[in-house]
């Protein structure tokens, strides 16, 4: 099969991309140049794409989207020809050139039925697979046989694959080995085997088991028999020993009743009666012997009294009032000296004041000239007054002086600073036009400035200019156009002298001689213009740039001295506006910006002087101020005075009384009348007293007079005193001869009570006694402890008896207490001491054997589990693991195995003719520096024959070049034998020169094309020089492509 | 009233065939045909059941051990307690069964005898059971033709152990035709025997439950008992009930569209999600079957650990009780055979194998496979038939696998690293 044309559609970077192999007389070597970039990776995708079908994930799905990708080609094979284009899709990729999906094995046909692997494998080859194919035969060492199948399958190695196959079945399983899995796994299945056949439980061993559990269960149960006699035993021995004492008991108690013999039937509550009688009776018997010595007791007391006295007839309420007084009756007696003694003192401290007030000493007269409180109010406030205006008057006096003084110096002070200023301040003008000016002329001085800079650069520029302009025109100058068609208007003029001249028959032949050399001359200078006008074109246009720029420069000159001139002009108009200006500054010379500092000092002196003149008005103020103070001030005082004299005049003091002279007098006055009022106070209370102990005597004697006379000499408080104390006591004897009275009373009452008691209970014990038929309370109480005795006796057998039943629990208990009779007390102890021992020691056996039987059932219930079940699971995972493992290592051990014979099987079948054809390639590759392949040691490796000697070079000595041509010598060959046999399918290179040298790379190409006799070559080469050397070849089997990627040219530069 | 219908317990026997790997639910797969007796016996329980009837194979006639007899009659005093009559018989499998004689069983359970067919007849139920147990393994006779007549007015159960006249994979033992069934004139025939579930006839019954718990990957699909509905003498209902623990499902993939391997995988996720949704929680143990003529062919033979390992990663994340992959069985073809292989090199591997793996292939081979073969335990050598006298078949599929594994390690530079 070959390709007759190959369509990118729409793949990859390409768009209608053709590559138009029609023309190609034969197969053809098919040389495809795409650059870096250009595509040449995806021209090669899409050739098996094309073939084989678009993979699911592509990478050339970038500049068409997926479902937009198109391959299309015309292929033939013996005539045949099939046009077909393959889409990216799941399913009928394949269609014909309108889109409709065809046969897969149509295509297949012309494939050979291969699958991309194989094709891929076999007609596909790339320098990094060459490569890889020169490395493995160097891995292989050589082997002849390897060699073969590796370029004729693949060049993959088939040495590495055996020795793959091989590793890895030896992973598995080894015959001696203990660590390949199989191994390892087949020790575990004999283990887990093992441990299966141990975790079943036979059922023989289990009856086995059954058997002894209830061989143990009759022992236990044979052990529990034995232990229950004893047990019954115990109980009946213990039973007589315990029947033994009580019988013994009761007929010890029996004998004892029958010997108190009868005894009467006493009422059950004669013993309590008894005693109840007896206490009562004893009880009544000391209450009358106490209130019999009580009564006497009291009327002893009664007896030893006084009679009552007669001041016991004093009214409670004259008793009470004299108690009431007699404290104050006593006070007013010491108080009253104290009284008349403060009123002496204060008498005496007034008449001693009087003389040094001054008003007389008569103290009534003097407290007359007292003032009213509103008056000595008004003088008080007067005094006060006084003061405010004595200082305020002081204080004008003082401030006036200062205020005038403070005038003067300030008016100084201001004629001073209007004297220091030059200019008036009306005239200074205004700071935003000093500002103003300063602006302007730093601008029109900027302006000049820049125009002098821009000249003097177009200077410099004109200067070079200049240079350059002087060295183009060099000496012989530049011929220019203008000069040209003077000198073809001079040309012409002489022609047409000439003309002229040949024209007039008068003229002879020899005076045209000088008119046509001048014509020559002004000809050949023309032509000579015109020529170097053509032949020095680049320099006259170099002259006529430079020439432009300078006319440029000038013109740009002449408008730069315009500017310097309009900047200059406008400077010196500043400032002669400026000097006017500043004329009104005193000093036309100033520049503004000194005007401005003057300026500033000027308004700075005038603003002092302002502020000066406010001072000096605020001054005036105040000093018209204090004036008017100073003058309000003696007025007021003048008023004063008057008033102050008005005011006096009843304290008898003149006008010019000081206002402290005057207080000081009233106060005098003031104390004076305080002093007297208090005097008057003292005598008042002594005249109250003397009336208050006057009364109380009066009313003491009264008193006295009438219940204790012989008190009426005492003073009346000692005489109170005593009355009171005698009738105190008068009444606490009263007082106890009632309460003695009461209590006499009281205890005959309760004698009387306690002796009908005490005949009541005497009565009744008498009569208990009789009931009994004793003949006193003592013999019945003998008698009552006998009848207790008895009954108690009778309790206890009948107590014995009840027990003695009990203990036999329902048995015949006359039977048990005959046995018991019959019995020997030590005998019954030594046999219950014997069955103790013997049931503790059956207890233990019978317990040990229970134990036993537990543990066995025990044992039982491990049957119930499920190891077996598992453990044989277990070895079910194992049995399979083993089988999967078996399977997979006889895969890779017939794998090797076969691998093997195949190896060898090429080689005797191929290495004939594959090695003789792959001698002459390779001859021919290596430029004839090998002469040949051979067959070396063994019969096995391989040799290349070197021809300088004859010697055989093994792979290993091989240079990596080398060895890279002998893969593709061997391949080439392989392929060879492989198209003697099916049709040829294309062989797809790419890039398989890349690291060969020129001369070899040409002898490559020389090798392909002779071999795209058999076979259509594809060769992908980014090598520019792949194409010059095929070029340079000549041969008519290469054909050229260039692959050029997207649509930049309307269809592909495709061609040989 | 309801009677169950079980049969081919076959109890504490493994489940074959799974080989253990990392994320594989080991725990889960233990006492699995315990598990299913245990719901056999709350089936029972819940259902309310009057009888219990099993046909046979209780157990397996080689296991010894005790343990699994003990499991036994403890389920079945469960049922006792309730009330359930438990009628048995023995099969091929439990004929010499040595448990069965060392394990008392509870009183009301009744084993039918050997010797001849016998019947029981349960007046509270209504119900008389004919059936008799195998005597030994091997029992080629017609046991249904000695089963007693039909007792009238009651609804009458025969209990069987039979292969009917054959059945794919199971020994012909009790031979009888369906018409001898059918003839003889009960309502309800239990058979046992046969693992997969079928009814035979219908008026009256002939119905095999098939076993209660599938124990490798040839018994796939829903295991369990049938549950039989009575009123006097006629049958209302026959229903069958799931009662497997683990079940094994074979996921088919047909790699004919595939383009990748990952759409293999893709494919086998699919079916295999499909499987473990029928299996309603349970833990499934599947095998999947890759088949059809695909160009990834040699790719899939070749790299069959890595898509064993993509299927137990997969198996990993299945729902429910989990998954288990049982083996994967790759059987698919190339899409088109290399029409004129000339003198490639790999047309050589063809010719070698058929060298190797031909008329003398045994001796060839074991030149190349040593003495493993002597050292596989029996019950693995028969897993692996290549070891073993190698058939036409097996050298045929050994022959694709290994020119797969070959024509996949040469064409792609794999050396198996």
């Amino acid at each position: 099969m070959r390709f007759r044309r190959l369509s990118l559609d729409a793949y990859g970077p390409f768009t209608a991309t053709t590559l138009d192999m029609a023309g190609a007389v034969g197969n053809g070597l098919h040389l495809i140049y795409g650059p870096n970039e250009a595509g040449k990776s995806s021209a090669l995708r899409a050739i098996r794409d094309l073939l084989f079908g678009m993979p699911q994930q592509t990478q050339d799905a970038h500049l068409h989207a997926a479902p937009a990708l198109r391959l299309s080609a015309l292929i033939e094979r013996d005539g045949e020809e099939l046009a077909f284009a393959r889409r990216k899709k799941r399913k009928d990729s394949l269609v014909n050139l309108d889109d409709q999906p065809i046969d897969e094995a149509k295509l297949a046909r012309f494939l050979n039925g291969l699958d991309a692997a194989t094709f891929d494998r076999l007609f596909g080859l790339d320098h990094a697979r060459l490569q890889l194919g020169g490395e493995e035969m160097l891995a292989g060492r050589g082997d002849v046989g390897e060699a073969l199948f590796d370029a004729g399958a693949s060049g993959r190695s088939v040495h590495r694959v055996k020795l793959a196959l091989l590793a890895e079945a030896e992973e598995l399983y080894k015959d001696r080995g203990k660590t390949p899995e199989l191994n390892r796994l087949l020790a575990v299945y004999a283990e887990q085997k093992k441990r299966a056949k141990d975790s079943v439980h036979s059922p023989e061993k289990y009856d086995e088991q059954q058997e002894g559990v209830r061989e143990k269960r009759r022992e236990a149960e044979a052990r529990r028999g034995e232990l229950s006699r004893l047990r019954a035993e115990k109980e009946h021995a213990v039973r007589i020993r315990n029947v033994l004492s009580s019988v013994i008991e009761r007929d010890r108690k029996s004998a004892q009743r029958a010997a108190l013999g009868d005894v009467p039937n006493l009422r059950r509550d004669v013993s309590e009666q008894r005693e109840r009688l007896t206490l009562l009776l004893q009880e009544a018997e000391r209450d009358v012997q106490r209130l019999s010595q009580k009564v006497a007791e009291e009327q002893g007391k009664l007896g030893r009294l006084p009679e009552p006295s007669p001041l016991l007839g004093m009214e409670e309420g004259a008793v009470r009032a004299v108690e009431r007084k007699i404290g104050a009756a006593q006070n007013s007696l010491i108080d009253l000296p104290k009284r008349q003694a403060e009123a002496r003192t204060l008498r005496d401290a007034i008449q001693a004041k009087l003389p040094r007030v001054g008003l007389g000493t008569d103290i009534e007269g003097v407290l007359g000239r007292s003032l009213p409180v509103a008056e000595q109010a008004r003088l008080a406030a007067l005094g006060r007054e006084y003061q405010g205006l004595e200082l305020k008057v002081e204080n004008a006096e003082r401030e006036l002086p200062d205020a005038r003084a403070k005038v003067e110096a300030l008016m100084n002070i201001i004629s001073l600073g209007q004297a220091a200023r030059r200019i008036e301040q009306s005239a200074l003008p205004p700071p935003e036009l000093v500002e103003r000016f300063d602006g302007e002329l730093a601008q029109a001085e900027e302006r000049v400035e820049a125009q002098r800079v821009r000249l003097a650069a177009g200077e410099t520029d004109r200067a070079a200019l200049s240079h350059q302009l002087e060295l183009l025109r060099g000496r012989e100058g530049v011929p220019s156009a203008a000069l040209l068609a003077e000198a073809r208007v001079q040309r012409d003029l002489r022609l047409r002298e000439a003309q002229e001249l040949a024209a007039d028959p008068k003229r002879k032949a020899l005076e045209l001689c000088l008119p046509l050399a001048a014509l020559a001359q002004s000809s050949a200078y023309a032509d000579t213009l015109g020529d170097r006008l053509r032949s020095e074109a680049q320099r006259v246009a170099e002259v006529e740039a430079v020439e432009q720029q300078l006319a440029k420069l000038e013109r740009e000159r002449a408008q730069m001295l315009a500017d310097r001139e309009a900047a200059e002009s406008q400077l010196r108009e500043v400032g002669v506006r400026w000097e006017n200006a500043a004329r009104g500054l005193g000093s036309s010379e100033l520049l503004p910006s000194e005007a401005r500092r003057v300026l500033q000092d000027e308004r700075e002196g005038w603003k002092e002087v302002a502020r000066q003149q406010q001072e000096l008005a605020r001054a005036q103020a105040a000093l018209g101020a204090a004036e008017l103070r100073a003058t309000e001030a003696g007025r007021r005082l003048g008023v004063w005075r008057e008033e102050w004299q008005v005011a006096v005049a009843p304290l008898g003091l003149a006008a010019n009384a000081r206002p402290e002279q005057a207080l000081r007098l009233l106060e005098a006055l003031a104390d004076l009348s305080s002093q007297r009022e208090q005097l008057g106070l003292i005598e008042r209370r002594i005249i109250g007293i003397e009336r208050d102990i006057t009364a109380f005597a009066a009313e003491v004697r009264l008193l006295t007079e009438s219940f204790a006379p012989e008190l009426s000499a005492l003073p009346a408080p000692e005489a109170a005193s005593r009355l009171l104390e005698l009738h105190r006591r008068a009444s606490e004897l009263a007082r106890q001869r009632g309460s003695i009275d009461g209590e006499l009373g009281r205890a005959r009452r309760e004698l009387g009570e306690a002796d009908a008691r005490r005949n009541q209970h005497a009565q009744a014990l008498a009569e208990l006694c009789r009931e009994a038929g004793a003949v006193d309370a003592a013999s019945l109480l003998e008698l009552e402890q006998k009848v207790e005795r008895a009954r108690a006796l009778e309790c206890e057998v009948e107590e014995l008896g009840a027990r003695l039943a009990e203990v036999c629990e329902g048995d015949d208990v006359d039977a048990l207490v005959e046995e018991a009779r019959r019995s020997d007390k030590g005998a019954v102890a030594a046999r219950l001491a014997e069955l103790d021992d013997l049931i503790a020691l059956r207890e233990d056996e019978t317990r040990e054997a229970e134990r036993e039987v537990t543990r066995l059932e025990l044992g039982l219930r491990t049957y119930e589990g499920r190891d077996g079940a598992d453990a044989a699971q277990e070895l079910s995972a194992t049995v399979a693991r083993l089988a999967e493992l078996s399977s997979a290592w006889v895969r890779r051990r017939v794998a090797g195995a076969v691998l093997e014979r195949v190896v060898e099987q090429y080689r005797d079948k191929h290495q004939g003719p594959v090695l003789s054809r792959a001698s002459e390639l390779f001859r021919r590759l290596t430029l004839g520096r090998f002469s040949a392949l051979r067959v070396g040691l063994e019969e096995t490796r391989l040799e290349c024959v070197e021809a300088i000697d004859g010697k055989g070079l093994e792979v290993e000595q091989l240079s990596t070049g080398t060895r890279m041509q002998l893969f593709l010598a061997l391949k080439l060959a392989s392929l060879e034998q492989y198209v003697k046999t099916a049709p040829p399918l294309p062989l797809v290179l790419d890039d398989v020169l890349v690291e060969w040298d020129d001369e070899r790379s040409r002898v490559a190409l020389s090798v392909l094309a002779e071999f795209s006799e058999r076979l259509q070559i594809l060769l992908f080469t980014h090598h520019g020089r792949d194409v010059t050397a095929a070029e340079a070849l000549g041969d008519g089997r290469i054909f050229t492509h260039h692959l050029v990627p997207r649509a930049a040219l309307p269809s592909n530069a495709g061609g040989g | 009233m309801k009677l169950v219908h079980a049969a081919d317990l076959h109890l504490d026997s493994a489940l074959a065939g799974l080989t253990r790997y990392e994320s594989a639910p080991a725990d889960e797969i233990r006492g699995a045909t315990r598990r299913a007796f245990t719901n056999l016996v709350s089936l029972c329980l819940e259902e309310r059941a009057a009888l219990l009837v099993i046909s046979g194979d209780l157990f397996d006639g080689d296991w010894r051990d005790i343990s699994t007899g003990l499991f036994f009659a403890a389920q079945l005093n469960k049922l006792c307690e309730a009330g359930v009559q438990v009628v048995w018989i023995r099969g091929n499998h439990d004929a010499v069964s040595q448990i069965r004689r060392s394990v008392r069983l509870p009183e009301a359970v009744i084993e039918l005898l050997a010797e001849r067919a016998e019947t029981r007849v349960f007046d509270r139920l209504g119900v008389a059971v004919h059936g008799r147990s195998f005597a030994k393994r091997d029992v080629t006779e017609d046991l249904a033709a000695t089963y007693p007549d039909r007792v009238p007015g009651a609804l009458n159960v025969g209990l069987l152990h039979t292969a009917l006249e054959g059945r794919t994979g199971h020994d012909r033992y009790a031979p009888c035709r369906v018409e001898t069934l059918v003839n003889r004139g009960y309502e309800y025939w239990a058979l046992g025997h046969v693992h997969q579930r079928e009814v035979v006839h219908v008026e009256p019954y002939v119905v095999f439950p098939g076993n209660l718990q599938g124990r490798h990957a040839r018994e796939l699909g829903e295991k369990g008992a049938a549950l039989v509905t009575f009123e006097g003498d006629r049958i209302t209902a026959v229903e069958h009930r799931a009662l497997d623990v683990v079940r094994w499902a074979e996921v088919a993939v047909n790699a004919a569209a595939a383009q990748t391997f990952d759409d293999v995988i893709g494919a086998a996720q699919l079916e295999l999600s499909r499987a473990a949704a029928a299996a309603q929680g349970r833990l499934l143990a599947f095998r999947v079957k890759v088949t059809g003529a695909t160009p990834l062919d040699a790719q899939l033979r070749a790299g069959r650990d890595k898509l064993t390992e993509e299927l137990c990663s997969l198996s990993y994340g299945v729902g429910g009780a989990g998954a288990w992959l049982e083996k994967l069985v790759v059987t698919t073809e190339p899409v088109a055979q290399s029409a004129t292989l000339g003198d490639d090199a790999l047309a050589e591997i063809d010719r070698a194998l058929g060298d190797l793996l031909g008329e003398a292939a045994a001796e060839t081979l074991s030149e190349y496979l040593g003495d493993l073969s002597k050292k596989l335990p029996a019950e693995v050598l028969a897993e692996v038939p290549e070891l073993r006298t190698l058939s036409p078949e097996v050298a045929a599929e050994l022959a694709i696998d290994v020119r797969s594994l070959l024509r996949e390690r040469l064409a792609t530079g794999q050396d198996g690293a």
